[in-house]
């Protein structure tokens, strides 16, 4: 899933996917630095350095000037001494997982103390026995988390995940192509849009939705049969519906009115709404889903890092610190109290906070889903079926 | 240019001119070359004969002037519609081919049928004399062997021309004195006009019905080898024909055929005017070729007596059938006679002064002056056996 | 006998010289090439106890069976795309080519760079540029919708057209260059000579610089066809899912589903049939010429 990054910074990022064929390079550099980390710990005795590989564009002050004055990571180690070595190395949770698998399944650390994995990831690392419990003693503040996240069925006790940011699934159009207002799932199958309309490589968003329209549920996958919603998606492949698979690549498709429709992001829609507003997102009336990736600590780390990756999680959920994450990021924060603090900040942050892809009202609430833990078996058969039909 | 003239030509050059940009290559070339001459073009690299032949060829076009074919004007005719053949310098064989289809190209794109392209190459290679070379590719052969395959793919074609780009300016002396045998033979049998570019002067003596000596874009002289040696037209082919000693001299006076001119240093001699009227007080240029020139005292080569000359003996170098004698005049020009065994050189020791003087018949008058500084002999390449 | 050995050690000496001097060269094969295809097979014959163990070594063939059942679509379509792009590359690269190589006077060194420009810009980023090039509402599409047999709704895009468009832009220089360098050895007096042997330009082109230029075009259309049949690149951006070809697969398959051995048998299925190409391919047009 690439929906953390932002539109205008896309090229940039898939740039970086076609470095894809060295990523042991990249997995040799992640080595390198969580060594110098482990003997920064040996000399100072104190965990002073902590590593969080993160999507591209995921927090305050990105890129460029990710310690600027001000920003979160420098207010943390103004507040607790420790540094934190923060990458912006995740592009797809498949890859992560390709990168890390051969070293977690050895018991080998990864380099990274905090990745951020999407829900369904984290629970399938979970599920391997490759993650270390939280230290939630360091985390009062995960009493904030959000009423709708808490004990997800990726982490049922809540122990090994907290939710970084979160963000909905749902049908994206331009209403320049479309010429009118689309609510529903059947709206995107309307052949005169015959050949504009894309879908996401992202299994769960584009099964998810198509199964929801045929009133399959997500919440126990393993309890249903999803071969309605595949014949449905096979169905608009094979009679030219469906024009592409995309990741969030589909932005520009949506934009340059290749696509009259798709299956969005709320995050790239709110961002993109305000030069085109042409653009618009919805949750179509039959459901749309509701993802969220996790702060997780794969095995590995030492205790002094995984006490100063309890710290800042504890910071970040601090509802002054969210905030200022949500004013840049805007997703969905999983922080109880970022709207009010959003207000408080006044101006352009005051007006996110009413708006509905950021702070969705409770109709939308309704009819949001999260997928269930899939198991193993299952979710091969389901990611081959997928791939066979999007002609992957 | 009579119309007979142009009738029995094979190729006619009418006043031809090409410029590359400012600089002009050929100037007013006005000739016929008769149909199964052996003509040849001779001059130094840069004087013109090489763009003479490609425009021959249609590689180039003239500026001004037409070219006729057989009496048909092919000016500005592509050079694969004209009736002539090449022998390139290089002899550009096509490296991807067979020997046999090296030869049968041009057959093959005038659509002759295939039947008579194997008779016709075949025998082609008898003439050159390579006929087990047909299965070969031109990177297997001798460039001797090449040079013969490039005269046969030009030659099997039978051109109404054809044209010999320096065609044996890569080979060893001993195998360029076969091959000017075997061209000459080869021309003979073949009875085609070959149009003949070198500069070897002695290559062009030995093989050319006639020679047209070009210098800086223009035509010298045109005649037969021997008209060329002993009549040369200007200073220059007495020169570049041979080795010549030239004196600058001014005609004093004439007598029906002898013409009395004096030299620099005041002596007088008398010359054959060979059919020329010389005006008195004319300045023109004696030429006394080196096996004419003789110690004063030895048998003179040819009749009636010519004049001497003075000179300190500065160098004496043997070369086998004669002794080259290198002299300077008191006027300080340089001469070189080719003494005989018979003409004693061991008595002349250098630094010995000796006389040397010619017969009536062993100097000509070249109808052109010659530069005080040029005096002497000519030849760069005096010695021959060295080139 | 003391002689006859020095002469001995001597003799064995010059005989191993040249393994010697080979040896960087031969641990370089080993490494990176020897080392990796035994990986490789290794991999392809293994089977996975649950998906997210690492693969067993089983001697199991059934991922090749699999393989060449399942997939054949997507060689068929791999082959004939990147078949279609060599031949495009050829048409369009080979007159460019020569037009550098006889024309260029003193701007080829220029005119060569020019041609190797596109490369200073990453190959994802400027297969995604066409996206904007040809987007439907584009100038380019728009124009192609005047064709006679293109509706008023065509589109490049998602197409089988743009895919194969984009493989052969994308690989085109590697077409180029080598023919270029074909034609720069070619001695052009040979075409003065075909015309002084009554051959046309084209006959003269036909008959001596094409088949001089043989190694170059043979050259070229193996750096055209090996990396275009892997492609994916071109299929994931300018395609449908109609127009999938072998790589999508493969990658899928590593990066998706981590179905290591099925993904490793796909990809030798792939380099055997390529490699057998190239051998008719160079058999059919003689492989004398590559020494030329």
């Amino acid at each position: 899933m690439t929906n953390r990054v932002s539109r205008r910074n896309f090229l940039v990022s898939t740039a970086a996917l076609s470095g894809l064929a060295v990523g042991s390079t990249a997995l040799a550099a992640c080595g390198g630095s969580e060594e110098s980390g482990s003997s920064t710990t040996a000399a100072g005795g104190a965990a002073d350095t902590l590593t969080f590989d993160n999507w591209t564009l995921y927090i305050d002050k990105p890129n460029d000037d990710l310690f600027g004055e001000g920003g979160t990571l420098a207010e943390f180690q103004k507040a607790t001494g420790i540094k934190v070595d923060y990458t912006e190395g995740i592009n797809d949770n498949n890859e992560l997982f390709a990168k890390i698998q051969p070293l977690l399944s050895k018991g080998d650390p990864i380099g990274a103390t905090i990745i951020a994995p999407t829900y369904w990831m984290a629970g399938r690392l979970l599920q391997l026995d490759w993650l270390d419990q939280l230290p939630l003693s360091e985390i009062p503040n995960a009493a904030n988390l959000i009423q709708s996240l808490q004990n997800p069925p990726n982490d049922p006790t809540g122990e090994y995940s907290l939710p970084w940011q979160s963000g909905m699934a749902g049908i994206a159009y331009n209403q320049a192509v479309t010429g009118r207002e689309l609510t529903t799932m059947d709206d995107m199958w309307d052949p005169a849009f015959r050949g504009k309309i894309g879908m996401l490589t992202e299994m769960r968003d584009t099964i998810g939705l198509i199964a929801m329209s045929l009133g399959i549920d997500l919440a126990n996958p393993d309890d249903q049969d999803y071969q309605p919603a595949f014949a449905k998606l096979e169905e608009e492949v094979a009679n030219g519906q469906i024009r592409q698979f995309t990741g969030n690549d589909y932005v520009d498709d949506l934009e340059q009115g290749n696509y009259a429709a798709c299956i969005g992001w709320s995050g790239d829609v709110a961002q993109l709404s305000v030069s085109n507003p042409d653009i618009k997102f919805v949750v179509p009336e039959s459901g749309g889903t509701l993802w969220f990736d996790t702060m997780v600590i794969p095995k590995g780390a030492s205790a002094e890092q995984i006490q100063a990756a309890g710290k800042f999680m504890n910071f970040v959920y601090d509802p002054v610190n969210a905030a200022r994450i949500t004013e840049t990021v805007q997703y969905i924060s999983p922080v109880q109290g970022v709207q009010e603090e959003l207000r408080k900040m006044g101006g352009e942050a005051a007006a996110l906070a009413d708006n509905p892809l950021l702070f969705p009202d409770a109709s939308t609430l309704a009819r949001l889903q999260t997928w269930g833990t899939i198991s193993e078996e299952k979710e091969q058969q389901m990611d081959e079926e997928f791939a066979r039909i999007s002609g992957a | 240019m009579g119309d007979g003239k142009v009738a029995e030509a094979t190729i006619l050059l009418d006043a031809v001119t090409k410029r590359f940009g400012d600089y002009v290559a050929v100037e007013q070339a006005d000739f016929a070359i008769a149909r199964g001459e052996f003509f040849s073009m001779l001059g130094p690299s840069g004087c013109g004969k090489t763009t003479t032949l490609r425009m021959i060829a249609g590689f180039e076009t003239p500026t001004s002037g037409r070219i006729l074919l057989e009496g048909r004007d092919v000016s500005d005719t592509p050079p694969y519609k004209r009736d002539v053949n090449t022998v390139f310098q290089n002899y550009a064989l096509f490296p991807h081919m067979s020997i046999f289809d090296n030869v049968a190209f041009g057959l093959r794109t005038a659509k002759v049928p295939a039947d008579q392209v194997r008779t016709r190459v075949m025998d082609m290679l008898d003439v050159v004399r390579l006929p087990d070379m047909a299965d070969r590719r031109p990177n297997q052969l001798s460039g001797g062997q090449q040079q013969r395959i490039a005269l046969a793919r030009a030659l099997v074609n039978h051109p109404a021309a054809l044209l010999l780009d320096e065609p044996l300016g890569a080979l060893d002396l001993k195998l360029r004195q076969v091959m000017q045998l075997e061209l000459k033979r080869i021309q003979r049998d073949v009875g085609i006009t070959f149009i003949f570019v070198t500069h070897d002067q002695e290559e062009a003596l030995t093989m050319s019905d006639r020679i047209a000596v070009m210098t800086q874009g223009r035509v010298d002289q045109i005649g037969t080898p021997t008209e060329i040696y002993h009549t040369p037209a200007t200073p220059f082919v007495a020169g570049f024909i041979g080795t010549a000693n030239l004196l600058p001299v001014t005609v004093v006076s004439q007598t029906g055929d002898d013409v009395t001119v004096e030299t620099r240093l005041g002596g007088q001699c008398t010359v054959s005017s060979a059919g020329t009227t010389y005006a008195p007080g004319s300045e023109v240029t004696l030429m006394v070729r080196p096996e004419r020139l003789v110690p004063a005292g030895a048998p003179l080569h040819g009749t009636g007596s010519g004049a001497s000359i003075r000179a300190i003996v500065t160098s004496m170098v043997f070369q086998g059938p004669v002794v080259r004698c290198q002299v300077r005049t008191e006027a300080g020009a340089d001469l070189v006679a080719h003494l005989g065994p018979e003409d004693d050189p061991g008595s002349f020791p250098v630094g010995s002064e000796m006389e040397m003087t010619w017969s009536h018949d062993g100097a000509y008058l070249v109808p052109e002056p010659i530069a005080a500084d040029e005096a002497g002999v000519t030849s760069m390449e005096d010695d021959q056996t060295a080139a | 006998m003391a002689a006859a050995t020095t002469d001995d050690t001597g003799l064995r000496r010059g005989r191993f010289a040249p393994y010697g001097l080979l040896s960087p060269g031969i641990i370089w094969l080993l490494l990176f090439f020897l080392v990796p295809v035994v990986m490789l097979v290794k991999a392809s014959l293994s089977t996975k106890p649950s998906r997210f163990a690492d693969p067993e070594f089983a001697w199991d063939f059934s991922n090749y069976t699999s393989a060449l059942s399942e997939y054949s679509p997507e060689f068929l379509r791999s082959f004939l795309y990147a078949g279609t792009a060599t031949v495009l590359a050829i048409l369009v690269g080979y007159p460019l080519a020569y037009w550098i190589a006889t024309c260029g006077g003193r701007w080829k060194n220029f005119l060569i760079g020019l041609v190797v420009v596109p490369f200073f810009t990453s190959y994802l980023i400027r297969t995604i540029a066409w996206t904007s090039i040809l987007q439907d509402d584009g100038p380019v599409t728009a124009l192609y919708r005047l064709l006679p047999w293109v509706g008023s709704d065509g589109r490049i895009l998602a197409t089988p057209l743009a895919v194969i468009g984009g493989l052969t832009y994308n690989f085109i220089s590697f077409m180029i260059l080598p023919i270029y360098v074909s034609l720069e050895k070619i001695d052009f007096r040979l075409t003065e000579a075909a015309a002084d042997l009554g051959s046309t330009p084209w006959r003269a082109f036909r008959k001596v610089v094409l088949p001089l230029s043989m190694p170059g075009v043979f050259a070229g259309s193996l750096l055209v066809f090996i990396p275009a049949a892997g492609d994916y690149l071109n299929a994931r951006y300018l395609g449908s899912p109609q127009t999938s070809m072998i790589g999508t697969v493969v990658q899928n398959k590593f990066l998706v589903q981590f179905d290591y051995p099925q993904a490793a048998a796909l990809s030798l299925v792939l380099m055997v049939i390529i490699t057998a190409m190239v051998l008719i391919y160079s058999r059919f047009l003689g492989t004398e010429g590559l020494a030329v």
